[in-house]
């Protein structure tokens, strides 16, 4: 009797605080992919702040497609003059202040549009969530999601989505104390049907700049899985590997290794280059831009830097534990 | 905790390379290990002077903020139970300790300051991309612009396939396209 009576408190207790939450969870998941899907195929030309620490900067971003191509302008209205604009394989950074073009290649397109990147699932167990109503932004209605981390090995995320559109419309990156380490808000945006071909070419030709072009021919990740001898032994809990590649650099003819750890949200690169010990480019110690940190450090012949938008904490672990198998 | 233990454990977190495996497998697994190398940073930080001025009434605020961010308990108890007298006590607990942490860290930061080890200098350097402020080692106090420029290359492809560029396109490009041209500002150590 006694027996039945905490199973009757149980399901009395539980099933509403489980419908509960999978009604969040389920809100979540809707919002989320409508933003990962806006993000990919709305057109839309808009202005906005970047907050870091006491820095503001003003920045133009457009973005079009056409004929299942996504092209992306990003241009600094601080009067660097600095671009940077995605389009086919290639990105193209512009940056007149120091004379220089680089050009790199994206992640190769698979399929358009493409894939949603996050499981939901794995974001349950190292974050909470929480979806408002949000304040208006740039005079649109949002909602507006919390993904509040469960430990400290990973910041907070405040997510503002049009409710009209789906596409983000700013964003809170908060670190273990609720402090906001940066932020970035549309302040004005508009959705035209057609983008004019003009908005998404450089406003400089980059003649007179030094051009860095990335090399072309690099194994892909699946051949390049079974040679590598590269591992992280321990990794922060809820990070798994995501993907793992060779690249050669712009700026430098030797290939380098590349591997993507991920807890579904937060995402954390590690690069080894090889041989290269003595040349000072190379990162020593830490540093951060914004909320991404880095951290370099010598191994025998390799040079290995770590870099992701995570607590300085969590990329000197992953760093510590790169070993070669 | 041994003392071998925890002299392998500060070792890693000052960077040093020993036989890490083990320290690094247990703070893996150790909630409580977890926080602490995760505190020992944000000392290990404030004692760098990399960190900015906490004031006392900011926390007050962040202290409300987290609250107000904390996930609503969701099984539908009506009544004040035992349990959650005592979680509201741990709660409290929590913020007490937060509190402490931090007034520690800013009485060092400000104590270091005064020791006029920590200036912040702006100098002149080519404007090479992402803006990287280093936060490490006295030797190597601030970056060169040729490791920035490194660095740079590397946000580029973190940026081509971390989770939030594929959610958001463009958008984590702002970290290289904001950079006030010309001056940077980085901590300078005067301790060799």
């Amino acid at each position: 009797m006694k027996n039945k009576f905490w199973f009757y408190l149980l399901i009395v207790l539980f099933v509403p605080a489980l419908s509960l939450a999978s009604e969040q969870y389920q809100q979540m998941q809707t919002l989320l992919k409508k933003m990962h899907k806006a993000a990919h195929s709305v057109n839309y030309e808009g202005t906005f702040v970047y907050g870091q620490k006491d820095q503001l900067s003003s920045m133009r971003l457009i973005h079009s497609v056409s004929n299942n191509e996504e092209k992306e302008r990003l241009i600094s209205m601080d009067g660097s003059g600095r671009e940077v604009i995605r389009r086919g394989n290639t990105v193209t950074c512009i940056l007149p202040d120091s004379r220089t073009v680089v050009v790199d290649k994206s992640r190769p397109v698979t399929q358009f549009p493409p894939v949603f990147p996050m499981s939901i699932k794995r974001l349950e167990t190292h974050y909470s969530f929480k979806v408002i109503d949000g304040d208006q932004v740039a005079g649109r209605n949002t909602q507006k999601i919390m993904m509040i981390p469960k430990d400290n090995m990973r910041y907070g995320h405040h997510l503002w989505v049009d409710d009209e559109t789906g596409l983000l419309l700013k964003t809170h990156l908060l670190n273990e104390r609720a402090q906001k380490l940066e932020q970035f808000m549309f302040t004005q945006i508009s959705f035209p049907d057609k983008i004019p071909a003009s908005w998404l070419m450089p406003a400089v030709s980059g003649k007179e700049f030094n051009w860095y072009e990335a090399d072309k021919a690099a194994p892909t990740d699946e051949e390049f899985k079974k040679t590598s001898t590269w591992a992280v032994e321990f990794l922060p809990k809820g990070f798994m590997p995501d993907m793992q590649r060779k690249h050669v650099m712009p700026s430098n003819a030797m290939p380098i290794e590349h591997m993507v750890f991920s807890d579904g949200l937060s995402s954390v690169s590690v690069f080894i280059e090889k041989g290269n010990n003595d040349k000072k480019d190379n990162l020593m110690g830490s540093s951060h831009v914004g909320a991404v940190h880095a951290h370099g450090r010598k191994m025998k012949d390799y040079h290995i830097t770590v870099i992701g938008e995570v607590p300085l904490a969590t990329i000197k672990m992953i760093s510590q534990s790169v070993r070669q198998k | 905790m041994n003392k071998a233990f925890e002299e392998k454990f500060s070792a890693l977190v000052d960077g040093e390379e020993t036989q890490t495996s083990d320290v690094l497998s247990q703070i893996q697994h150790d909630d409580e290990l977890r926080q602490r190398w995760q505190r020992y940073h944000i000392i290990s930080d404030a004692m760098k002077g990399h960190l900015d001025e906490v004031s006392f009434s900011d926390i007050s605020s962040q202290v409300s903020e987290a609250l107000d961010t904390e996930p609503t308990i969701l099984a539908p108890v009506r009544k004040p139970s035992r349990i959650q007298h005592w979680y509201k006590q741990a709660a409290g607990f929590a913020v007490a300790a937060t509190v402490a942490t931090v007034s520690i860290v800013t009485v060092q930061q400000s104590q270091l300051a005064n020791n006029e080890q920590v200036n912040m200098v702006a100098i002149d350097a080519p404007a090479v991309a992402a803006t990287f402020a280093s936060l490490s080692d006295p030797e190597h106090p601030r970056l060169d612009s040729s490791v920035e420029a490194k660095l740079s290359g590397y946000l580029v492809q973190h940026n081509e396939y971390s989770v939030t560029a594929k959610m958001q396109g463009a958008l984590p490009y702002m970290r290289i396209v904001s950079v006030t041209p010309g001056k940077r500002i980085s901590n300078i150590s005067d301790e060799k």
